[in-house]
């Protein structure tokens, strides 16, 4: 009897835990719209792979996801209000790891990826160095031949500062010293557009915006900034960088989706599951990174944090040692490399 | 060519099912009240029915989504002509004419007038698509920073002379304090914060649409509820579809509308706000000097000129679109991110890898503006009855509205504020006979101003010579200047002034 | 406005202007520059404002001229004192304090900008209720009934700010996706 007792204790007890765990696995079920405010502007490259994420979200979660664009400020302004929302799970944010974590160093705006967001990551791009298909340069070391016979004279376009392009160039003349004259537009597009008129010579953006005017033969890729070629369907390999600067380093700049700490841990929870199910197997999200020159390359948590971090270190220090930062990356938890 | 044309017929073909025509109504329906609703704008609701259609076959999506476009810029319209609110900015224009026809009672036919102009505008834009689609896309590609500064000023320059007939000063003036009101916030270069004065809310900006809801939309509310008694318009409906012989009298003008229109739409940046000015700037020019005097009083052949020009711009932005991947306004640029969600790769290749798609998109624009023609002269009579309704009860559901179009984008209760003050400011500056037409364009167009003008200079090195010497710069120039020095009766009085003094 | 009246305001406005563009040119000039940071001088963010500065300068200081010219400064010959509201007032009242117009103009901003600052604080479609019916209420209440014979205007009022504020809620939270204040 006793014992049947014992028995009966321990059977309820072990339900209990076990009904704990399932508790603290307990799935979010979002009871109205959920907000993605992507700080760009709608249509562009992060505009475009968070509206294929979330379509494939929203099946999984079982409701709607609204997109708003709010850009400014290099996305600065659109993540803010991101972080002043209600944390209640309702409001998230996208694009790229590396603007997340060098916005504190650019004195832009006070967030720290590691402390105040949980990342979830999707696709990675890299840059290419192309130029304009009338331009004399045939390969990067006619271009860097260039560069140092004319020091500042040639004209680089990128979607504006602390853009992928614009890291891309500063990369280079990091490992180079090379001079340029940097011209600025209002996103990747328009940037590649204008090497593609001739009104600059050069730019160094992601392969997602140069991908159908490299096709179309307008421009002419260069080099991929990267240790390995890239293969870009329809037009074959461009050659990595490291052929011609052996040191170069540089890992892939990671987008995907943020939502800030502080939310229940249901809803992370919920969406790391999703993750996993759903985007980890997206075809729709495979066809997109393929069609468009980006590396379908998903994954969340702790191991996304590492992999945004291979790439926004570098990247902040260069922003330091350019003059371009505010603060010592130090002082935000960046350890120089 | 031939095989286009027996392409572009089997796509229409194609397209006459139950379900995509279904499809095609509701999306054009909804663009229409979109449009129509002040503050809610062309761009967003492509954007949000971008999202909604993502599931879809990509036809059925991108068909969706012009018929949202068409509809919404046609739908401005109606509250343009019936509450002196443009819907979206592309309709500012149209309150200059349509707004007293519907004084003088005559809102059904105003209502019919613009329909047919925006159903014709779009037509050309359309033919002007099939024929034209390689030419007029390279012709993008000749507009580059040098060309968009003066476009900028020109804009301000034909706006301001438009609006303020009886004193341009004003009208120019207005337009500079809209550039000036463009340079408050980040700026998009350094992200280094202009005239904010340690405002964290203006270190934001100032967003397009609550300025312009506020001085429409507010401004006109507080005007009308000023006086005890409105005069409800006696708007007895003659007939809402017009006569073709009042249409055809206007031959002219809309095909000089339609082409101005379509081109405008090919160039990048600039939108339906500019084409519907720069073809009202035409008309005016090329009307009779008799029926000059009606422009800005119920000119049926300004309502037509401004209608048809807004609404070919569409056709014309998305020629680039297709045959660039450039979009050629701001809705266009979230057709092209769809058209690329949806694994269709517009751009120099289309024409190589998916040359069905052109025709299927023109198709898809005359779909599109078919159902606008029959939706848009539907349903007019219990719309006007809008001008029936007592104003103290209609007028805080308008405003009601204002505040929601201004938050709808961005979701900040400081655009809401934005929108009151620009109210009452732009209420203070309309009783002193500034327009404020010339003041959301300069919004508009100073962001374009301030990173172009900066990116000439950079390209120049300082120098001012390229600005003079490139051969579209020069036409611009030539146009601005050429409107400035023929209304400067300013310099004139001044000049006469002192020759009195002399004498 | 008169001719007369209306180039008083140009006058006065032409200064303000002036001050205005003034300032706009002495803050641009303030503004940092960035050839330290390795950009072209003419990327500084002052470049563009300088120049619309000046534009406005020069457009507010022909206004002025031209108010001068157009006699401004000389002592006016027909010294009627109106009040600044009375040239906008068509159906003019004999009321002696605050002429009707304005009046209305001013509880119209008044109702308007309390609902634009209530919002956020409390319920949408509580506040955009309450809105409608006072703004109804209060202009169509008639001050020479009394106040219960009227409940038929509130009831009215009531009846339109429940409609509105459902509508408006619905159609823009489930239709049109939108977040509301």
């Amino acid at each position: 009897m006793k014992k049947s007792l014992y028995l009966a204790f321990a059977l309820v007890l072990l339900f209990a835990t076990a009904a704990q765990g399932a508790f603290a696995q307990a799935t979010w079920k979002p009871v109205k719209p959920i907000t993605i405010i992507v700080p760009w502007g709608a249509g562009g490259s992060t505009d475009q792979v968070t509206r294929v994420a979330a379509a494939e979200l929203e099946t999984a979660l079982g409701q709607k996801i609204v997109i708003v664009n709010q850009p400014g400020a290099s996305g600065s302004v659109g993540t803010k209000s991101v972080l002043d929302a209600k944390r209640d799970g309702y409001t998230w944010s996208a694009g790229a790891a590396a603007d997340l974590a060098t916005y504190k160093v650019q004195g832009m705006l006070d967030t720290d990826i590691r402390k105040d967001w949980e990342i979830f990551l999707s696709v990675a791009n890299v840059m290419v160095v192309s130029v304009n298909a009338e331009t004399p340069y045939k390969t990067f070391s006619d271009l860097l031949a260039a560069f140092k016979a004319k020091p500042g004279k040639i004209t680089v376009a990128t979607a504006g500062q602390s853009s992928a392009g614009h890291i891309g160039i500063e990369l280079i003349r990091k490992y180079t010293g090379i001079d340029y004259k940097h011209v600025t537009y209002d996103g990747g597009n328009p940037a590649v557009i204008a090497c593609v008129s001739g009104e600059t010579e050069v730019t160094t953006q992601l392969a997602v915006e140069e991908a159908d005017m490299i096709r179309a033969k307008r421009i002419r890729p260069l080099a991929v900034l990267s240790d390995k070629p890239l293969n870009l369907q329809g037009f074959g390999e461009i050659p990595p960088i490291t052929n011609w600067i052996k040191d170069f380093k540089t890992g892939p700049n990671y987008f995907g989706i943020f939502i800030p700490k502080g939310v229940p841990q249901e809803v992370i929870d919920t969406v790391s599951k999703a993750w996993k199910d759903v985007i980890f197997n997206s075809a729709k999200l495979k066809e997109y990174a393929l069609s468009r020159g980006a590396v379908f390359d998903p994954s969340y948590g702790q191991d996304a944090q590492d992999r945004a971090f291979s790439y926004y270190q570098p990247v902040a220090w260069l922003y330091y040692e350019a003059g371009k930062a505010k603060i010592s990356p130090d002082t935000v938890g960046i350890p120089k490399p | 060519m031939f095989e286009g044309l027996n392409m572009f017929g089997t796509a229409i073909l194609s397209f006459l099912n139950f379900k995509i025509l279904f499809n095609a109504v509701w999306a054009t329906e909804l663009g229409i009240i979109i449009g129509m609703l002040p503050g809610l704008t062309a761009t967003m609701g492509v954007a949000l029915l971008t999202t909604l259609t993502f599931k879809m076959q990509a036809n059925d999506a991108i068909l969706i989504l012009i018929c949202m476009y068409i509809g919404a810029i046609y739908g401005g319209s109606r509250s343009a002509i019936l509450l002196n609110i443009p819907g979206t900015p592309a309709n500012a224009a149209t309150t200059l004419d349509g707004y007293p026809l519907a004084l003088q009672g005559k809102a059904g036919k105003a209502i019919g007038i613009a329909t047919t102009g925006s159903f014709l505008g779009s037509l050309i834009g359309m033919f002007a698509m099939l024929i034209f689609t390689p030419l007029i896309g390279s012709i993008a590609l000749k507009f580059q920073s040098y060309e968009f500064v003066w476009f900028s000023i020109f804009g301000i320059i034909i706006c301001g002379n438009l609006t303020a007939p009886k004193d341009p000063l004003k009208g120019w003036i207005s337009g500079f304090i809209g550039l000036f009101v463009s340079m408050i916030g980040m700026e998009g270069i350094h992200a280094y914060t202009r005239f904010s004065f340690g405002s964290t809310e203006l270190a934001g900006g100032i967003s397009l649409i609550p300025a312009m809801v506020g001085t429409f939309g507010f401004a006109e509310i507080i005007s009308v509820m000023r006086y005890q008694k409105f005069d409800v318009v006696k708007a007895k409906i003659d007939r809402v579809i017009p006569k073709p012989s009042e249409v055809f009298k206007y031959w002219k003008t809309i095909i000089r509308s339609g082409i101005i229109g379509t081109l405008i739409g090919a160039i990048p940046g600039v939108g339906e706000d500019i084409a519907a000015w720069v073809s009202y700037d035409f008309a005016k020019r090329g009307a009779k000097p008799a029926d000059r005097e009606m422009f800005g009083k119920g000119s049926i052949e300004g309502l037509m000129a401004s209608e048809t020009g807004n609404n070919a711009c569409v056709p014309g932005a998305i020629i680039p679109v297709l045959t660039l991947a450039i979009p050629g306004s701001a809705p266009a640029a979230v057709l092209l991110g769809a058209m690329l969600i949806h694994g269709i790769r517009p751009g120099p290749l289309i024409m190589v890898e998916f040359p069905s798609f052109i025709y299927e998109t023109v198709a898809m624009v005359l779909i599109a503006t078919v159902m606008m023609f029959i939706l848009g002269l539907t349903m007019v009579k219990p719309l006007v009855k809008i001008l029936q309704v007592p104003r103290q009860k209609l007028m805080p559901i308008v405003f009601t509205l204002c505040v929601i179009g201004s938050f709808a984008i961005q979701s900040r209760l400081f655009d809401v504020r934005v929108m009151v003050v620009f109210g009452i400011l732009g209420f203070i500056l309309r009783e002193m006979e500034y327009p404020m037409a010339p003041l959301v364009l300069g919004i508009i167009l100073g962001d374009i101003l301030d990173k172009n003008l900066r990116r000439a200079l950079i390209l120049s090195n300082g120098s001012l010579t390229p600005f003079f010497t490139r051969p579209i710069s020069l036409i611009l120039f030539s146009l601005t200047m050429l409107i400035v020095l023929s209304r400067a009766k300013w310099i004139k009085t001044i000049i006469a002034s002192i020759r009195k003094k002399n004498a | 406005m008169t001719d007369n009246k209306m180039n008083k305001a140009d006058f006065y406005t032409s200064i303000v202007l002036i001050t205005l563009s003034i300032g706009i040119i002495v803050i641009s000039l303030r503004m940092p520059s960035m050839v330290s940071k390795n950009e072209s001088m003419w990327s500084n963010p002052g470049v563009v404002p300088i120049f619309i500065g000046f534009a406005l300068l020069m457009l507010s200081g022909s206004m002025f001229v031209r108010a001068i010219m157009h006699g401004v400064l000389r002592p006016s010959d027909n010294q009627h004192t109106e009040g600044p509201a009375s040239d906008i007032t068509p159906i003019s009242d004999t009321q002696k304090k605050l002429p009707v117009p304005m009046k209305r103009m001013l509880i119209t901003t008044a109702i308007c900008i309390g609902y634009a600052f209530l919002l956020g604080t409390l319920w949408f479609p509580l506040v955009t209720f309450l809105f409608v019916f006072v703004f109804i209420s209060v202009f169509e209440f008639d001050s020479a009934k009394k106040v219960l014979q009227q409940w038929k205007t509130f009831l009215w009022a009531a009846v339109i700010g429940i409609g509105t504020s459902a509508a408006v809620t619905i159609v823009f939270q489930y239709l049109f996706l939108v977040n509301l204040p």
